[in-house]
């Protein structure tokens, strides 16, 4: 069985293949000019004191590779539409499934070995790309220094991804029984779930940590934020006073407007309790004390909600450990719903 | 001793039985109330208009579609329950389905991978008679000589009954016949049990020894050819002479002075009224599919009314 949808199978498999090796050469041949870049212009730039030109020029290195891997969320849609998608519903339209169902191994077995090999595939394909990509990029991540900002491009869940999207394919295409519109449902459901964990479920994979930065006034003028490290991931801001209230539109940049009867309101917090002269919304460098006086009435801090950059594994593998539990479902779903027809 | 060897002895010789078997698809009845005994040993010929429940009874056999409601056993279980009931039962759906992207070696070495009773050198034997390409592949072979691989891949797997939804359809005369002629061979061969689906009578009448026609969804008739036709009769009578007794018409044509019916009888017909005429079994399957197309009015109006 398993030579039978191997035999299937391997003109997709030397089509992946074909274009991991392309994939490769482009990165040998471009991957060592990027790391003698960054060790000749980045390490020791400090020291030049021109690091901002340095990592200006070293970031826009190769562009179309960066952006390639950027959307390298597609080798997962690609392995679900072309793949798991006429694993299953490309039988159904050729009336293959009925030779493939009444010879003497079960049809239960012709679906294992299908999920098998073109699950095994998908892991393979996706952990070459992922290898390759995260190794080629590793300078220029290590310059950006955001690992959560290129989460789900980098490490191992691209690996978590493509088997989810292979086995949705299998999935809907036992259901739907129909290639195309199989491919059409599998993108659909895909991109959801993702949507699903990157808004809703990643954030919450830990309890967020918090952190209370003041709006103060401490003579050279007015200071907001703070020294979050940037690696961090920033899951909310909002500004509130001392009781609590929150105030969502107050711009951080700080309006001032003129009201008719003379006295200045600060956008989207309240009208000022002094009175504020010859104000000029854009000069805000000269902004004068009565201003600062006027901010510091409203006693208002800032609240971050943020998962630390020291989480980024833990998230990796909590985001791993999740899609290969839905392929599990989604498998187990498939096999009970082939043997129930 | 030998009471407990040839006990149940009903169950074990029938291939195929069903009761009450039925399959509909929302508002559509594509096999309504199917209840038959089929005898092992046999070549059933299923017969009936496009549209009547053949594919949905030889898919509901072979195990690849399940019934909405009644059972169906074949050898004393349900269909394809076991790998031993996989084994026994082979299948030629509709339109000889093969994977066209495999070659014609690739379909052997499948049937081999796939059957633990496979006879590769039948195979092998069949391929070679037939002048199949080992290497070509399957997408690229003619309607008649993909049938005929298919037809190997179901004979290769060595099964007790063989299951064929149309086999011969796509195919000229000719390649019909041989296609009839080595299906004929592997019944005398080996004993195997077949059930052959077709809408074209003469193709049941060359090779089929029972007959069932299906109609609208609904069995008609059901039974050995050769009791079918010893049991039915022409008659030809004058207009006003009324039906023998103990006769069940199943079609009857006037013209101003001739009556001619269709009937079923079990004795001998002795009214000096009426001349009796043997029937074949392409009037059989048309007296019956006229019946059956006449019941479906007769429900389609009591419906209206």
């Amino acid at each position: 069985m398993i030579w039978f949808a191997w035999r299937q199978f391997r003109v997709q498999a030397l089509i992946a293949l074909t274009l991991l090796i392309a994939l490769g050469i482009a990165f040998l041949v471009t991957g060592p000019h990027l790391l003698h870049t960054y060790n000749t212009t980045i390490v020791g730039c400090k020291a030049r004191g021109n690091c901002n030109d340095s990592i200006g020029s070293f970031l826009s290195a190769y562009p179309f590779l960066q952006n390639l891997l950027t959307e390298s969320w597609l080798l997962a849609v690609l392995v679900g539409i072309f793949w798991g998608a006429p694993a299953v519903a490309r039988e159904f339209d050729t009336g293959t499934y009925r030779l493939a169902w009444t010879q003497s191994a079960s049809r239960t077995q012709w679906l294992t070995a299908k999920i098998v090999v073109g699950g095994l595939a998908s892991v393979v394909t996706a952990g070459l790309f992922t290898l390759m990509a995260t190794l080629w990029s590793s300078p220029l991540d290590r310059v950006r220094d955001q690992p959560f900002s290129l989460f789900d491009t980098r490490d191992i869940v691209p690996i978590g991804y493509a088997l989810f999207a292979f086995t949705l394919g299998v999935a809907v295409g036992a259901v739907v029984r129909r290639t195309i519109p199989t491919m059409a449902v599998t993108i659909a459901g895909f991109a959801a779930v993702r949507g699903l964990f990157n808004f809703y479920i990643r954030p919450h994979f830990a309890a967020a940590m918090h952190t209370v930065f003041a709006f103060t006034s401490a003579g050279k003028g007015l200071r907001i934020g703070g020294n979050l490290n940037p690696g961090n991931w920033m899951i909310s801001t909002k500004v509130e006073n001392a009781a609590g209230k929150v105030f969502p539109n107050l711009n951080r940049g700080f309006d001032f407007q003129t009201n008719a009867n003379g006295t200045t309101t600060l956008v989207g917090a309240g009208v000022c309790p002094n009175k504020i002269l010859s104000l000029s919304g854009a000069n805000h460098t000269g902004m004068s004390k009565a201003a600062e006086q006027c901010i510091n009435s409203f006693h208002l801090h800032e609240l971050i909600s943020y998962q630390p950059v020291s989480r980024y594994w833990s998230f990796q593998w909590y985001e791993l450990a999740s899609y290969v539990v839905l392929s599990l479902i989604l498998v187990t779903f498939s096999v009970w719903w082939i043997r129930r027809r | 001793m030998l009471s407990i060897l040839l006990g149940d002895g009903s169950g074990v010789s029938s291939v195929l039985e069903t009761e009450d078997l039925t399959k509909s698809y929302r508002a559509k009845m594509a096999l309504s109330n199917c209840t038959i005994d089929v005898p092992q040993g046999h070549v059933v010929g299923l017969v009936g208009p496009n549209g009547s429940g053949k594919s949905t009874l030889l898919n509901i056999a072979s195990g690849v579609l399940s019934p909405t409601s009644g059972s169906i056993q074949v050898f004393g279980s349900p269909p394809a329950s076991s790998s031993t009931q996989l084994e026994r039962v082979s299948f030629v759906a509709q339109d000889t389905p093969v994977y066209t992207g495999f070659s014609v070696r690739d379909h052997l070495r499948y049937g081999q991978h796939v059957n633990p009773k496979w006879d590769d050198n039948l195979a092998r034997r069949r391929v070679e008679q037939l002048g199949l390409d080992l290497g070509q592949r399957a997408g690229k072979l003619s309607g008649g000589q993909r049938a005929q691989l298919a037809l190997t891949l179901a004979i290769a797997k060595r099964p007790d009954f063989l299951l064929l939804d149309e086999p011969v359809a796509s195919l000229d005369p000719l390649a019909r016949r041989e296609f009839l002629q080595i299906l004929m061979e592997t019944v005398a061969d080996r004993g195997v049990s077949i059930l052959l689906s077709s809408h074209l009578v003469a193709d049941i009448e060359r090779v089929c020894d029972y007959l069932i026609v299906l109609v609208s969804s609904r069995v008609q008739l059901a039974g050995e050819v050769e009791d079918l036709l010893a049991t039915h009769h022409r008659l030809i009578g004058p207009r006003d002479a009324t039906p023998p007794e103990s006769q069940v018409v199943i079609e009857s044509s006037y013209t101003e002075r001739q009556s001619t019916l269709f009937v079923r009888s079990d004795g001998p017909i002795l009214d000096p009224h009426w001349t009796v005429e043997a029937v074949n079994l392409e009037d059989l399957v048309l007296a019956y599919m006229g019946q059956g197309r006449t019941e479906r009015e007769v429900n389609a109006n009591e419906e209206l009314a």
